[in-house]
């Protein structure tokens, strides 16, 4: 930190008392505060933006930690709805999205004429494009040159260089069915840069992650959007049990852990599907070796026979088909469940796991060790644990035990957390307040780093340690991405390095890390001239230190 | 991390610090001209998301196999007969030359003795090498470099994955990189400062993984991967395993000093729609075998010195489910690939799909423990002696001995 910052920090907080001073030894108030304030944004937002620490020392810790636990009372960013209101596949329901954006199958079932061609003249024309493509490959008449002929017209953009909204849109004339993806990354990446409900979206991020899904195995692209902002979303803060409850009868869930094709063998011999009996109790709840067995499995598996899709292919949404479920007698977990209990019978199974004490421990070590440490501290673990069961799996109550607890703030202060590429790339363009106007090359590099969003094939998702991202291929790109921010050549993002970088390196390691550069860094960075300040500001934001929080 | 890694590194450091230029022991010549000519290389490729191996090396001389897979048999007509009782699924037509030159062996039913189903921690045991324990926190493939014996300069490319993170079979006390493409692997002019700062840091992540990273950075400089060209006619495919093997061949071609090899490939987790002869499975095995085969030409005269093992964390279900796909199971078949293959045979003892043969009444059953093919790899090939510092606890009651000696 400057010494006139500091002086000031010091000022601020003679000046207005610090809320939380009666529960410290006065004497070293000022510094634990400033402190405890890096610590807690380093852990609970995406990193802080230019004076947002100021604002926090202003507010007080504990009315910002208040306010982030309850978003309702931030007031959002204003330009954030403006910046997302291109992406509008983020808004539609999977029936909207599958009508917008025809994928292959789609356009197959109209090139073969069981499905109607869309009334949007613009979406037909691009359609009829697609339809004719399609005859062609299947009559073996496609050519380079029909292709040629039948391609988009007008020249080759190169979307990355546009602005989203026409960037957007030229993908939209090539290939309709890369929007729903391409809306999800922008809008992942934006919604993290610019909301100030930051705790929600990192905890949007996180459970997404805990009921990870992969965007291209087959039918998600169409039915991610809604997961994310009808599931998870809005019940990050509320009861685990909702949460869970939201992710068993969402479509995208069906899909990816074919639940929707499980049946009572009885009925079809297609018989029942194990796929999401095993990962809801090995990932999504109890956590793997808790004592359920391959018979739970399968006995989970019946009590879901029937949760399905309504015409997956068109409206896609949840449906109990009482005819197609088991409706024998089970044990889940040597609990009883009676025959004929229909629908009920999964609704048991989720209320069974979510009061179980192996999925509060599950839940609360996870958590724990998305924000506090890789190895998170058992005693912090048990208190959360503790909280999850006093309060029936409320999930803010368990964030609270977790923000009160010695242990989490001595963790955090450690700034031990490895950033996620996600994270790194966020903080980077938070710290230097960014204008980003197309994201389409950080979604890119992020992936390049270790972690396509949304493209975490196996339902574990991504780990919630440091050694998931440390790598070679990593590195590097961390590396590079700071080269290329501090020089100015990332497309669709602009930053005004002269106000940045006019303190120096001491002023813009203060803005991005919140602590001095470890000397042997400051000495790297000491060796290159001032006015070279592309060069050390990507030494000081791909250095050791930036990549963590 | 061990003691032995930072003993390591710190030398490494001291050797690396304050030489602008490249030193001479990473100049090229110095891999190909090693004492004892050049070295063995083990290429392990891991096939994520359980493959059905029942559907890859079919065994389509038992009756059990078609009548409880009516959809996703693959008709005997279509099977490339081996042996007269299994067969390679018609996408592996590529690899087929490879099994009449006896390069190419399959050793079915293989897999680990503990029982989980679950992706994860089957796939963790299988890389670690040591199934049913979960504190591993190393792979045997580092582990088998550890203790392979190797002159004293070592290459900062010995260990390598061609991936974008470094995979729990190579983690470990000796160094190893994670390189998803070799052309963008470059940091240009502060390249040498980051380093300073990497190698300074306090971090135990980040320090030992700057370092690997800046010395690999040095030598991937030097190899120019732009203007890589295959061998005369070797087409690899569009297939993230094609683009994979197409740069270790490179690296491998150009003598820098790669030991212990690492790829994975996933899409292979077909519980709905799984298909026979065509449809899912057989799209991305053409894929797998089109990569197997192209690299194994590209390699020419370096054929002699590589093995690949392939392996996968389970099989599946013998029976199909009733989506027409099939749900995890137990065993399932491995490939080895190699100069020293004694190829053109399946391996293993074949315990039937009949009823009373399956693992707990539903999967094929285990007769080859994945740790005996894997330490045959190791000893044999690699020239690893304490095998019990590579697979701890385990011993193993006998080789299939798929490699000549």
């Amino acid at each position: 930190m400057s010494p006139a910052r500091s002086v000031a920090t010091v000022a601020l907080l003679a000046a207005c008392g610090c809320l939380l001073a009666a529960t410290r030894p006065p004497a070293a108030t000022s510094d634990n505060d400033q402190a405890r304030i890096v610590a807690a944004v380093n852990r609970l937002t995406w990193g802080a933006r230019p004076g947002e620490i100021e604002a926090i020392e202003k507010l007080g810790l504990k009315k910002w930690l208040d306010q982030q636990l309850h978003p309702e009372k931030i007031q959002e960013d204003p330009d954030l709805a403006a910046r997302l209101d291109p992406l509008t596949s983020l808004r539609m329901t999977p029936a909207e999205l599958i009508a917008s954006y025809p994928d292959g199958g789609a356009i197959r079932q109209m090139a073969m004429g069981k499905r109607p061609l869309p009334q949007d003249p613009e979406l037909r024309a691009i359609v009829e494009r697609e339809v004719a493509k399609f005859r062609a490959r299947k009559d073996g008449s496609a050519d380079p040159a029909a292709n040629t002929a039948m391609a988009a017209p007008g020249p080759r953009l190169q979307p990355a260089q546009l602005p989203l909204a026409q960037a957007r849109d030229v993908i939209y004339q090539r290939q309709p069915q890369q929007i729903p993806a391409f809306d999800l990354q922008a809008g992942k990446l934006l919604r993290a840069v610019y909301t100030r409900r930051q705790l929600v979206d990192v905890l949007t991020d996180f459970w997404f992650n805990h009921f990870n899904i992969y965007l291209r195995k087959g039918e998600e692209p169409e039915l991610i959007a809604s997961f994310e902002r009808d599931a998870i979303r809005p019940h990050v803060l509320g009861k685990f049990h909702d949460l869970l409850l939201a992710t068993a009868e969402s479509p995208a869930m069906m899909f990816y852990l074919d639940n929707w094709q499980s049946v009572d063998p009885r009925v079809n011999k297609r018989g029942i599907n194990e796929n999401y009996g095993r990962e809801l109790m090995e990932l999504h709840t109890l956590g793997v070796d808790t004592g359920y067995s391959q018979q739970d499995v399968i006995a989970v598996a019946r009590c879901f026979t029937g949760w399905t899709i309504r015409q997956p292919g068109r409206q896609a949404t949840f449906f109990y088909n009482d005819r197609l479920h088991d409706h024998g007698a089970k044990v889940v977990l040597g609990q009883k469940i009676a025959a004929g209990g229909g629908m009920s019978d999964g609704l048991k199974v989720l209320d069974i796991l979510a009061r179980s004490p192996a999925t509060a421990h599950h839940i609360s070590y996870e958590l724990a060790q998305r924000f506090a440490a890789d190895d998170p501290p058992p005693a912090l673990v048990d208190r959360m644990t503790r909280a999850y069961l006093g309060s029936d799996g409320d999930l803010r109550k368990v964030l609270q035990a977790m923000l009160s607890a010695p242990e989490f703030w001595q963790a955090a202060e450690s700034r031990d957390k490895i950033k996620s590429p996600l994270e790194m790339v966020v903080s980077a363009l938070r710290g230097v307040n960014a204008e980003v106007t197309n994201p389409m090359v950080l979604t890119q590099i992020i992936a390049a780093m270790g972690e396509p969003l949304y493209g975490k094939e196996p339902p574990t998702g991504y780990a919630n340690t440091g050694a998931e991202w440390v790598s070679s291929s990593g590195l590097v790109s961390r590396m590079q991405f700071a080269q290329r921010l501090a020089s100015g050549r990332l497309p669709g993002v602009q930053v005004n390095w002269p106000t940045l970088t006019a303190g120096g390196p001491v002023g813009l390691a203060t803005l991005l890390l919140h602590e001095p550069l470890s000397p042997a860094s400051q000495s790297v960075v000491d060796t290159i001239p001032a006015e070279r300040t592309q060069e050390w500001a990507a030494l000081v934001m791909g250095g050791p230190q930036f990549q963590k929080r | 991390m061990s003691l032995t890694r930072r003993i390591f590194l710190k030398d490494s450091a001291l050797a690396m610090v304050g030489i602008g230029m490249l030193p001479s022991w990473l100049a090229r010549s110095a891999w190909a001209q090693t004492p004892g000519g050049r070295k063995k290389i083990l290429v392990a490729i891991f096939q994520r998301g359980a493959v059905d191996g029942l559907n890859v090396v079919i065994p389509h001389g038992e009756r059990n196999y078609y009548d409880l897979r009516p959809t996703i048999a693959v008709p005997q007509g279509q099977v490339l007969d081996l042996d007269g009782f299994f067969g390679l699924h018609p996408s592996l037509r590529p690899m087929l030359p490879l099994w009449k030159d006896g390069a190419l062996a399959a050793i079915q039913a293989a897999g680990s003795p503990d029982p989980s189903r679950s992706h994860f921690d089957a796939q963790d045991f299988m890389e670690s090498g040591t199934p049913g324990n979960k504190g591993t926190d190393d792979g045997w493939l580092n582990r088998a470099l550890g203790r392979a014996h190797h002159p004293p300069a070592l290459s900062p490319l010995r260990a390598i994955a061609m991936d974008a993170q470094l995979p729990l079979t190579l983690q470990g006390a000796a160094p190893a990189v994670a390189i998803e493409n070799l052309q963008q692997f470059r940091l240009g002019g502060p390249e040498a400062l980051f380093a300073s700062m990497y190698d300074q840091s306090s971090d135990a992540l980040l320090r030992p993984a700057g370092e690997d990273t800046f010395q690999a950075l040095k030598l991937v400089r030097q190899l120019d991967p732009g203007r890589y060209q295959p061998a005369a006619g070797v087409e690899y495919p569009n297939h993230p395993l094609g683009k994979s093997l197409r740069q270790l061949a490179q690296l491998i071609k150009a003598d820098v000093g790669v030991e212990v090899a690492f790829a994975d490939v996933g899409g292979w987790d077909h519980h709905v729609n799984e298909g026979g002869a065509q449809g899912q499975l057989a799209s991305n095995l053409a894929g797998f075998g089109a990569a197997l085969s192209a690299f194994w030409t590209d390699l020419g005269s370096r054929q002699q010195d590589v093995l690949l093992v392939t392996m996968s964390e389970f099989g599946r279900t013998v029976k199909e489910n009733g989506n027409r796909g099939t749900d995890h199971g137990h065993a399932n078949v491995m490939f080895v690939l190699g100069g020293g293959v004694k190829g053109g045979k399946v391996y293993g003892d074949w315990p039937g799909l009949g009823g009373d043969h399956l693992y707990q009444n539903r999967d094929l059953a285990v007769t080859t423990d994945f740790r005996t093919v894997l330490s045959e790899a190791v000893e044999r090939h690699l020239g690893v002696r304490d095998m019990a510092q590579v697979f701890p606890g385990y011993q193993s009651s006998g080789y299939r001995n798929y490699l000549s000696t």
